[in-house]
C-alpha cells in the first residue's frame, strides 16, 4: 500500500458511512464514519524523535500491546492491527503523528487510549476552545457541543453548586441553527462555552466534492462525505495550528541556557494562565491541581509563600516532564523546564477551560533572541 | 554566571552575584545584589579593586579581546536601603555605581562605565511587584537544606515516571535547576554536595524500596541512582496511588529535613498537605 491506495480505501469508505455521527457506537467496522486522530509523540527518553525513527518508536510501542504492525511502500506511513480493529499511523512528521481508523469507535478509541496512557512519550493534542472555534469557522458551521464542568476541580462534597447558575453545562446541538443558539450563549454564559465538539462542512463547487467534520477537544476529526481530498486539507489544517501553538510555547517558554562560545543566557519566560475570575475556592483548586489524576494528572510539592498564593514544584504524570508553577486565585505561572512539552501546556488549558472558565487563555511571551 | 568568585591578588575574594558578559562591547558587568543595607567593607575594597584581567584569570569568563575588555561593578539593592547603602560607599572613599529597585530598578548614585545601561538606569526601568517577578534563580550558596529538599523530590519523581533506570547525581541536577550551566563552580558545588546528601539519605529511608545509590566504578566518588523496575504498577489506578504514595513520602522527607530529625518508617508525615490545605473531612 502507498498513499494514494491509501486515500481511494478511505475515500471508498468515506461515501458509505452514515453521517449521523452521534449514533456512531451503533455501527461495526465499514459504518462508521472516518476517524483522524493526532498523537503528539516523544523519544523515550522524552526527547525529539529524530527523523527517520518515528518506527522505531511505533513499532515500541504496539509491541507492548501486541498490535500488529506492517510497514507499507511508504516508509513513514504504517498499518496497524489488533482484532477487529485497523489503524494506518502517518509518521511524516515524526512528533505529531496522524492515525486514521475506520474501525468501530468504542474498539479504536480503547486501543489508543490504552497505547497512550500506557507509554507516557505519547499523548493526544489538545486543542485550546478558540482554536476549535477558528478551525469550525474556516467551513460551514453545522454544530457545535459544549461540557462544562465546574465540579471536577472541586471537592464532590461541595454543595454550594446549588445556587451556581452555570455550574455544569453540558449542550449538544446539531444543525445549522446552531449558530443562533451559540450567540444567544455568548452573551448570558461566554464563561462555560468549552467547546468539546465543534462540526462543519467544507464543498468544493467546481468537483461536488463534500466533507462533514466533526473535531473533539483531544483533536479527533470524525469525517462523511465523498472527498478525501478535503478531510486531508482539514487534516492538515488542524495539524499546522496545533503544531504551531505549541511549537510558539514551546520556543517562548521553555526556560532554557543558551551556550554561543563562551556566553550562556538564560532563554525563555514563564507562561502565565490569567483566570478571568478570582478562583471560587483556592485551597480545592490548588489540592486538585497536584492530586494526580485525571484530568489534570499533575505530582506536586506545594509550598505557602504568603496569603493565597503558593509554590509547586511538579511533575506532568503523563509526560514525566518536570514543571514549576506560582498560583494564585487570579494566575497561575507555569515555569516550563528545557526539554518540557508544550503539549502538557495545551493539555493543562484545556482542562482548566472545561472546568473553570472557558475563556481562561495563555499569555505567551515574545520569544527571545541573543543578540 | 551565577554566584561565580574572583580573586583579585593581594587584596582578596568574592563571589560574583552575576557576570552579564557583553561581547560586542568587550565589556562585562559584575552584579553585587544586597538584601540588607549594611556594607562587607572587605567586600567592597575587593570590588573596587577588581579588573578585566581578574575575571578573566579566575571567573572563568573569555572576553573576545582580552586586551582591551573592560568591566563594571555595580551593587543593587532595595529602593529603601539604598541611601544608606550609597553613604557607606563614601565613608569608605568609594562611588561604585548604586542601583535601587523600588517600582523602578533606577540609578541612585555613582556612575556605569557602559553608557547605554548608564542611560537605561538614569532613566530608570518599570519592575513588577516583587512577588510577581518570575522565580528564574532557584538557588545560591546560601540555599537552607529543606528548600534544596523540597526541589530534588519532585525532580527524582519525574525521572521515575520517565522509567529512567539509571542516572547520574549530575543529571538530577540540571534537571532540576534551568541555570545549572549559567552557575559558577562554587555554587555547583554547593548544590552538588548538598544534592548527594539528601540522594543519600533519602535512598536510604523515604525511597529505600524503590531507589539504591550505585557508585561510579571508574570514579568512587560519582553517585548514581538506580530505581527499581516496575514500581509504578500495572494499570491507571494503581499508578496513580504510588504517585499520591510519593506526595505523602515528600512532605514527610521535607518535613524531616526542616526538623533535622531522623527518619522513622513508622511515622510518615501528619499530613500530606500543608496546614490550610487539607481535603476537608479528612
Amino acid at each position: 500500500m502507498d498513499r494514494k491506495e491509501l486515500a481511494l480505501r478511505l475515500e471508498e469508505h468515506l461515501r458509505n458511512v452514515n453521517v449521523y455521527f452521534d449514533r456512531e457506537h451503533e455501527y461495526s467496522k465499514g459504518r462508521g464514519p472516518l476517524k483522524t486522530y493526532i498523537i503528539e509523540a516523544h523519544a523515550h527518553n522524552g526527547d525529539s524523535i529524530r527523523s527517520g525513527a518515528a518506527s522505531s518508536v511505533l513499532f515500541d510501542a504496539a509491541d507492548k500491546h501486541k498490535l500488529h504492525v506492517q510497514e507499507t511502500k511508504d516508509k513513514n506511513l504504517f498499518e496497524v492491527s489488533r482484532g477487529e480493529a485497523g489503524f494506518f499511523f502517518d509518521v511524516l512528521d515524526p512528533r505529531f503523528w496522524i492515525v486514521h481508523t475506520m474501525s468501530n469507535i468504542d474498539i479504536a478509541e480503547e486501543i489508543l487510549n490504552t497505547l497512550i496512557e500506557d507509554n507516557p512519550h505519547l499523548d493526544y493534542a489538545w486543542p485550546p476552545s478558540e482554536l476549535m472555534r477558528d478551525i469550525q469557522k474556516t467551513g460551514r458551521p453545522r454544530g457545535f457541543a459544549v461540557d462544562f464542568d465546574e465540579t471536577v476541580l472541586l471537592p464532590q462534597h461541595e454543595d454550594r453548586f446549588e445556587d451556581e447558575p452555570n455550574a455544569i453545562v453540558k449542550i449538544r446541538h446539531g444543525g445549522t441553527g446552531a449558530e443562533t443558539w451559540l450567540r444567544r450563549l455568548e452573551e448570558f454564559a461566554p464563561s462555560v462555552l468549552a467547546f468539546s465538539m465543534v462540526k462543519f462542512s467544507r464543498e468544493e463547487k467546481i468537483t461536488g466534492g463534500y466533507i462533514i467534520q466533526e473535531l473533539n477537544d483531544k483533536g479527533r476529526l470524525k469525517a462523511a462525505g465523498n472527498s478525501i481530498n478535503l478531510h486531508l486539507q482539514v487534516v492538515s489544517t488542524v495539524l499546522h495550528e496545533y503544531k504551531s501553538l505549541i511549537l510558539a510555547i514551546e520556543e517562548s517558554t521553555r526556560v532554557r541556557p543558551s551556550i554561543e562560545g563562551n556566553g550562556k543566557t538564560l532563554l525563555g519566560e514563564p507562561l502565565v494562565f490569567d483566570f478571568p475570575q478570582p478562583l471560587r475556592d483556592f485551597n480545592a483548586f490548588v489540592r486538585e491541581l497536584v492530586s494526580c489524576r485525571e484530568p489534570l494528572k499533575l505530582w506536586g510539592v506545594v509550598e505557602e509563600v504568603g496569603t493565597k498564593r503558593v509554590h509547586v514544584e511538579g511533575v506532568d504524570l503523563h509526560t514525566g516532564s518536570r514543571l514549576r508553577f506560582d498560583v494564585t486565585p487570579n494566575f497561575m505561572r507555569i515555569y516550563l523546564g528545557p526539554r518540557a512539552c508544550g503539549n502538557t501546556v495545551a493539555r493543562l488549558l484545556r482542562n482548566l477551560q472545561a472546568h473553570i472558565n472557558s475563556t481562561i487563555q495563555i499569555r505567551i511571551p515574545e520569544p527571545e533572541s541573543v543578540e | 554566571m551565577i554566584e561565580q568568585p574572583i580573586i583579585v591578588p593581594g587584596v582578596g575574594t568574592v563571589e560574583v552575584d552575576i557576570i552579564c558578559l557583553n561581547r560586542v562591547k568587550n565589556h562585562a558587568i559584575l552584579w553585587e545584589c544586597k538584601a540588607g543595607r549594611t556594607l562587607g567593607e572587605k567586600q567592597a575594597h575587593v570590588y573596587s579593586a577588581i579588573k578585566a584581567e581578574d575575571v578573566q584569570r579566575t571567573g572563568n569568563v573569555t572576553f573576545p579581546r582580552p586586551d582591551t575588555a573592560t568591566i563594571d561593578v555595580v551593587y543593587c539593592c532595595l529602593s529603601e536601603h539604598a541611601k544608606r547603602i550609597s553613604e557607606s560607599f563614601q565613608r569608605l572613599a568609594l562611588a561604585p555605581p548604586v542601583i535601587s529597585f523600588g517600582s523602578k530598578a533606577e540609578l541612585f548614585s555613582g556612575q556605569i562605565r557602559a553608557v547605554d545601561v548608564q542611560k537605561r538606569f538614569m532613566a530608570g526601568i518599570d519592575l513588577p511587584s516583587l512577588e510577581d517577578v518570575p522565580r528564574f534563580l532557584l538557588a545560591n550558596t546560601q540555599t537552607p537544606k529543606v528548600d534544596l529538599a523540597r526541589l530534588l523530590f519532585p525532580t527524582l519523581v519525574s525521572l521515575l515516571r520517565k522509567q529512567v533506570a539509571k542516572v547520574s547525581v549530575r543529571l538530577v541536577l540540571e534537571e532540576t535547576f534551568n541555570d545549572w550551566s549559567c552557575m559558577g563552580t562554587d555554587l555547583r558545588r554547593y548544590l552538588s554536595d548538598r544534592f548527594k546528601d539528601l540522594i543519600l539519605d533519602l535512598c536510604k529511608n523515604e525511597l529505600q524500596e524503590y531507589a539504591s545509590i550505585v557508585k561510579a566504578s571508574h570514579s568512587p566518588s560519582e553517585l548514581f541512582i538506580e530505581f527499581s523496575g516496575g514500581i509504578l504498577g500495572s494499570d491507571a489506578s494503581s499508578r496513580t496511588r504510588a504517585f499520591q504514595k510519593f506526595e505523602k513520602l515528600a512532605y514527610g522527607f521535607i518535613e524531616r529535613i526542616e526538623k533535622d530529625k531522623p527518619y522513622e518508617p513508622a511515622k510518615e508525615a501528619q499530613s500530606m498537605w500543608l496546614p490550610g490545605f487539607e481535603p476537608p473531612f479528612s
